[in-house]
């Protein structure tokens, strides 16, 4: 089964929606789905798990877009968070204006056996250094056109989405498209 | 410069993206039909139908083989012996007469066996990346049988009956950009062909029409091997019928930058048409185009009486303005721009949206090239610079959205529609908010009331706290912040009017979204659903001659 980007982008953006995340933050996080599934990684397992974890004392999603939004590492510095695959899209975001730079060619991917802690730190020259869960080595995204998301995944946003979806009446299905009574015309 | 007229700035953003003024365009030479045309005559395109297997009962598929200087692309058509009682244009249907997808190079046998397994069952298709769009079509059962029995009777069918159906087979949905498996619009947006808004579609369309003759054409053989065909002059006359709900309309919301393109563009091309210097020969030019525009009027049917009386204002308006045109001549003005000042104090919306088509066309060489700004990249403004000022963003908001601050958004007319997305196929639909209890379910397609809400929440905030702070105080901002950051450099992005409103006619969106791909022919059956035809009058793949002609939009 492939997928598109723009696919994959709608869903999770309706399953954040659907978890309860406002529209604007819901886009976020399709936004940044897109953009991790555009490199070849895992974005759409760790999404969801991010979605389901209502309890979570910090939301990467959260956490990212106040990166991102101000252009400030500071406040993930340190923070130990589960999926924080997650908060790569913001940081590389947050790296737009070059006071920040993430070198994706030559980013090296350590990965903790662990799984939960991601320490940003900034180096030198302005090299930004990421610890994350993801074993897979950043590459620059090629359009393939073909994406894949494990079945297991592709089932939990989709029953997130589907929380946004209005359950069809007799009334609504007559009304609310506007159709004509008869296309045999 | 010396003797350089001023410049003549474009129309203004609060008079053209008000709904009302949206439900009057009209398609113009910048539309994507014809833009797909014109360039497919300047690059010698061929066309073909490598496949023709159909059989005694119309079951079968076909493939139409369009080579370009660089790429080929491949119509995949399936016909079906579809029952009457199944034949629905809504997207809750479940089989269709017809079913295409647009294949990206030439399938092979492997192909067309995987694709036969998909693309019939159209929204439960997963298709693979290597399908452009997918697409179906229903006949008019009508106009369809009367050609069937004609050709098969040896003779060409009723003239008046086919101009006033205007097609065999209307398409009920065109996916395309990545729905349903198909490739991202990105992969394929730097190939030249596809740089254009929506040209796989409009490919798709205008192969989908040659079917829809072949296809009556084939049925009327079965019958009589010595049927006739369509006489060339008539099969010109049939355009594809397109019937769309509600599915299209939020499109115009969700895309601003795009749409602000696209009407830039066309505001663009009036505003330098206006500067040009008059002839006399232009104004003979533009006094035939009146009377073609005045022609179609007459041939333009709908039953719906909005569409109705707009279609009497303006076959009023062409005739105020045939009149006038034949008492005057070049030497009363200097430049366009004068006839334009008489138009908009003469004319109403509809006929100043009809005029304003017919000014473009003879214009092509200084106004064509703003096709190439009517795609848009529209990741870029996707980002929010947090840094922003409340001062700023507060600026901002009192300058463009003025007209939603003065919307009452308590008042119940102001908030008396919702749109949702129903489970059964996800189709959009619109409630009434006091009578359905759906506002779990609402999408945000009312941005004016998101940022009036905004607006009043920064009341309160200092004038120099970066937009950031507010953000995380109140996330439910975000969409609202967002959008006013894409509006920044983007003055026909927004629609000025209430999306939401209990008055809000939804045909006003369908028909500006519509008179861009170049739709004829506009035709409601209710406030929120609409038929249209598309390339009604153009050359059909086999009159490659024809194409470049570029003036079929019109009857001759």
């Amino acid at each position: 089964m492939s997928w598109s980007l723009g696919e994959i982008q709608a869903l999770t953006t309706k399953a954040a929606r659907g978890a309860g995340h406002p529209w604007g933050v819901a886009e976020e996080a399709g936004w940044a789905v897109r953009w991790l599934s555009s490199f070849g990684l895992p974005g759409a397992e760790a999404m969801v798990s991010v979605l389901e974890d209502v309890g979570a004392k910090t939301c990467p999603i959260s956490l990212g877009i106040a990166v991102a939004d101000t252009q400030n590492l500071s406040p993930a510095n340190g923070v130990k968070i589960s999926h924080p695959l997650v908060l790569l899209p913001f940081l590389s975001r947050a790296a737009r204006d070059g006071q920040i730079q993430i070198r994706i060619q030559d980013l090296v991917i350590h990965v903790a056996r662990n799984g939960t802690d991601l320490n940003v730190t900034l180096l030198d020259h302005g090299i930004l250094n990421v610890l994350m869960t993801a074993g897979a080595r950043l590459r620059t995204p090629e359009f393939s056109r073909v994406y894949s998301i494990p079945k297991d995944a592709l089932l939990r946003l989709e029953r997130l989405a589907h929380l946004t979806y209005a359950p069809a009446t007799e009334a609504s299905r007559i009304s609310g498209a506007g159709a004509g009574l008869t296309d045999n015309d | 410069m010396d003797g350089q007229p001023p410049k003549i700035p474009l129309r203004s953003p609060s008079e053209v993206m008000r709904l009302g003024r949206m439900g009057s365009y009209h398609p113009t030479r910048l539309s994507f039909m014809r833009q797909m045309l014109r360039r497919m005559a300047a690059e010698a395109w061929q066309v073909d139908r490598p496949l023709w297997d159909v059989d005694t009962h119309g079951v079968g598929r076909a493939l139409y083989r369009a080579r370009g200087p660089e790429r080929t692309y491949t119509l995949v058509a399936f016909a079906h012996d579809l029952p009457d009682h199944l034949r629905s244009d809504r997207v809750i249907a479940e089989a269709w007469d017809a079913t295409f997808t647009l294949f990206d190079g030439e399938p092979t046998q492997a192909d067309l066996q995987r694709l036969e397994g998909q693309v019939p069952g159209q929204e439960t298709a997963r298709m693979s990346g290597r399908e452009l769009t997918l697409s179906r079509a229903n006949r008019s059962v009508r106009l369809f049988s009367h050609v069937v029995d004609r050709l098969a009777n040896g003779e060409q069918p009723d003239t008046r009956m086919l101009s006033d159906v205007g097609y065999l087979m209307r398409t009920t949905a065109v996916y395309g950009s990545g729905k349903f498996g198909l490739s991202d619009r990105e992969a394929i947006a730097d190939r030249p062909e596809f740089a254009s808004p929506f040209q796989a579609e409009m490919l798709t369309v205008w192969l989908i029409r040659a079917f829809t003759v072949d296809i009556a054409e084939h049925l009327a053989r079965v019958r009589n091997p010595d049927a006739a065909t369509l006489s060339p002059d008539l099969r010109r006359n049939l355009g594809v019928g397109n019937s769309t709900g509600l599915g299209m309309a939020p499109f115009l919301l969700t895309h601003p930058v795009l749409i602000n393109n696209w009407i830039e563009a066309k505001e663009t091309a009036l505003a330098r048409v206006r500067e040009r210097p008059i002839t006399e020969d232009d104004l003979a030019h533009l006094r035939r185009l009146v009377g073609r525009a005045i022609r179609n009027a007459e041939e333009w049917r709908s039953d719906h009486p909005l569409q109705v009386e707009k279609i009497q204002n303006m076959q009023h308006d062409l005739a105020a303005f045939d009149e006038w045109l034949r008492v005057v001549t070049a030497d009363h003005f200097a430049v366009w721009d004068e006839v334009w000042i008489w138009v908009e104090s003469s004319l109403g919306p509809e006929g100043q949206e009809q005029v304003l088509a017919l000014l473009l066309e003879p214009f092509g060489e200084i106004i064509d090239d703003l096709c190439a700004s009517m795609s848009a990249d529209e990741t870029a403004a996707f980002d929010i610079d947090g840094m922003r000022t409340v001062g700023s963003i507060r600026a901002q908001i009192e300058c463009d959205y003025r007209w939603a601050l003065d919307t009452d958004w308590n008042a119940l007319t102001a908030k008396a529609r919702l749109w949702y997305t129903s489970t059964e196929k996800l189709e959009p639909r619109l409630a009434e908010r006091a009578e359905e209890p759906l506002e779990p379910y609402e999408q945000p397609l009312a941005p004016g009331r998101e940022i009036a809400a905004l607006y009043s929440d920064l009341c309160d905030a200092p004038s120099d706290q970066p937009i950031a702070v507010t953000l995380q105080a109140v996330p439910e901002h975000r969409y609202a912040v967002r959008r006013l950051q894409q509006m920044i450099n983007h003055p026909f992005g927004e629609i000025q009017d209430n999306t939401i409103a209990h008055d809000m006619l939804p045909i006003d969106l369908l028909r500006a979204k519509l008179s861009f791909f170049g739709a004829t022919r506009f035709d409601p059956r209710s406030d929120r659903w609409v038929r249209i035809t598309m390339f009604q009058g153009a050359p059909f793949p086999n009159e490659p001659e024809l194409w470049g002609l570029d003036d079929w939009m019109l009857p001759h």
